[in-house]
């Protein structure tokens, strides 16, 4: 194995065990969502005691979940999509050109959406807007789905580079 | 009203040349409204929709009831259950597509996606079905069918997504969707004996269901049906919200699986997780996309240039809803559930409404259109869901076989359509 092929599949590495640290993230904060949702029913509901501010947690946990799983949707590329004319349009412009053209669409999009969540915790931090009743800083959540979102836009580009790697790889096989 | 056509002709054009929808719609929006606004109030709108969105506590149902689904589908209940359906109605003619039938129908109700009950019971129902020597079409056209039960049948995602895009209580929807449900369920199993009796070879009498199996099946069944019971009967009652409901699906779910013995390791709970973490973030951007979309239509006046174009061609709400099932059923040839409710509600939401129509029972109308998109050709996702797990069976055959269910589906849209109170009847009770 030469050093530059050992140093990619390093990285590759490197990759894949990001996005399975992003998997454990993801997961957990969905297994505590579930738990503190079915905690504060039995509290509220059997104990009279509900847990205090449990809906602003599930909530804050609810957009951790999403980013962090965007995180890896984004890496694998498995968003939803129509398929009807995927092919014939691919075959039309050839699968290379084909595939810069709709991830260079998404990672912008996601790129947007990671620039204006900046944006929208900078501004929270800037005002020192608390939650309405744990009152904690808003920026702890605006601030966390901001920089989740990036990583997914990262982990976004790196998967495309791989997906172009192996087309290529598959290309000059054939 | 130009630009928002505009908006939507590039925004179905990007759908079809393979553009990720949730992306597509996004990106159209946000341009729509930098065009009709400027751009910093563009990028300002879309950092408060996805923001807010994003953390939205009515709209963790959406994980909760996902993760409940996966939980259940992991503990193979899918078994059990069609073996129950299988005691109950084996005997009758065309026994064991009556009991797919049923058995996708509960199996797609508490798993919550369509795609996975036509994966799974294609692999549980088919070779029973091939056994007793059923035709290909009938079998695979019934288990394509049944996989779309669980859209209307609650809890249901795309239910979710139309209470939350035109403001409706997501426990009333759920509730408005369970007799339309049964009443598909029995419409289904009318095609069925109808399919049966024009061509009594489709469907060759099966053995009777060994008594051991019997019991096992009823018994294994049982605890989902209990869980389902609290889960609809807890919203029902105004005991707990959608979003406690859905907390107590899936931490019940968890239960009931690892006493069937799954999730007894750390592997099978992280995968579970997982999925639910992964499928949860491509609802959502979809979902972004469309509350951005709604803003620039919104915007552009397109839905009350609609309203006056209403007033102007003098129509009843009736004649309106008809003509949104109409595009819904062109749109359902290509687009799956959520896309159509998220593109079409908030274009005709002001209209709808202004014209009286009944939110809940109109969300309970175009739920029941895109399930018809489900089996229907040339996407069909169900139908290629099928023939992907079952590459022996022709694709021809499944379409062929699906058809006596899409009538049965458009009885059952025209049964709702003009007797609402099919959908409006236990929400007004509940109320």
């Amino acid at each position: 194995m030469t050093g530059s092929s050992q140093t990619s599949s390093g990285v590759r590495r490197l990759f894949y065990r990001s996005i399975t640290a992003l998997e454990t993230f993801s997961s957990s904060v969905i297994f505590i969502m579930m738990f503190l949702t079915f905690a504060d029913v039995i509290g509220r509901y059997v104990l009279n005691k509900p847990i205090f501010g449990a809906s602003e947690m599930i909530s804050a946990l609810l957009a951790l979940a999403i980013f962090s799983g965007l995180g890896v949707t984004n890496a694998r590329d498995e968003h939803i999509m129509v398929e009807l004319f995927i092919e014939p349009t691919r075959k039309l412009l050839s699968p290379f050109i084909y595939e810069i053209v709709i991830q260079a669409f998404s990672v912008s999009a996601m790129l947007l959406i990671a620039v204006v969540l900046f944006e929208h915790a900078l501004e929270s931090y800037t005002l020192n807007s608390l939650t309405v009743v744990l009152e904690l800083p808003l920026y702890y959540v605006t601030g966390s789905i901001a920089l989740l979102a990036l990583i997914s836009v990262i982990s976004q580009m790196i998967g495309i580079y791989y997906k172009f790697h192996d087309l290529r790889n598959s290309d000059v096989k054939k | 009203m130009i630009t928002a056509l505009l908006g939507f002709a590039a925004l179905i054009a990007l759908c079809f040349f393979g553009f990720r929808v949730g992306f597509a719609t996004l990106i159209v929006g946000f341009v729509g409204f930098a065009i009709e606004r400027g751009t910093s109030a563009s990028l300002a709108m879309v950092a408060q929709q996805v923001a807010e969105d994003a953390q939205n506590y009515n709209l963790s149902v959406i994980p909760l009831f996902i993760l409940m689904g996966i939980f259940v589908y992991r503990s193979n209940i899918s078994d059990d259950l069609y073996d129950a359906a299988y005691a109950a109605l084996g005997r009758f003619k065309g026994g064991l597509a009556l009991a797919t039938v049923i058995a996708c129908g509960g199996f797609s109700a508490v798993c919550g996606s369509t795609l996975a009950t036509a994966a799974t019971m294609s692999k549980v129902a088919m070779p029973q079905m091939k056994g007793f020597k059923y035709k290909d079409s009938l079998a695979a056209g019934t288990i394509a069918a049944g996989g779309t039960l669980g859209i209307m049948i609650p809890p249901s995602v795309p239910l979710v997504i139309y209470g939350i895009t035109a403001e409706q209580d997501i426990g009333l929807l759920f509730i408005a969707g369970i007799i339309p449900g049964i009443l598909l369920v029995l419409l289904f199993l009318l095609a069925v004996m109808i399919t049966v009796y024009r061509d009594p070879s489709s469907a060759p009498d099966a053995a009777d269901l060994d008594p051991v199996r019997k019991k096992q099946a009823i018994r294994g069944t049982t605890p989902v049906l209990v869980l389902f019971v609290i889960v609809l009967g807890g919203i029902y009652g105004g005991v707990f919200t959608a979003t406690e409901a859905s907390g107590i699906g899936a931490f019940g779910a968890a239960v009931i699986a690892y006493l069937r013995g799954y999730l007894r390791s750390y592997e099978e709970w992280r995968s579970c997780l997982v999925e639910a973490a992964i499928t949860t973030s491509k609802i959502f951007i979809v979902l972004f996309g469309a509350v951005v979309f709604a803003q620039f239509i919104n915007l552009s006046g397109m839905p009350y240039d609609l309203l006056d174009l209403v007033d102007e061609l003098q129509m009843g709400p009736l004649q309106l809803v008809a003509f949104i099932c109409f595009i819904a059923l062109l749109m359902g040839m290509v687009f799956e559930s959520i896309g159509i409710v998220v593109l079409l509600v908030p274009v005709f939401l002001p209209a709808v409404s202004i014209l009286g129509v009944d939110m809940i029972w109109f969300g309970i109308i175009i739920v029941l259109v895109t399930e018809i998109g489900l089996i229907t050709p040339p996407i069909g996702m169900n139908a290629f869901v099928v023939k992907s797990v079952l590459p022996d069976v022709r694709l021809l055959d499944i379409f062929r076989g699906v058809v006596p269910y899409i009538f049965a589906l458009l009885i059952g849209l025209l049964l709702v359509f003009f007797f609402p109170s099919i959908a409006t009847f236990l929400p007004e009770i509940s109320r």
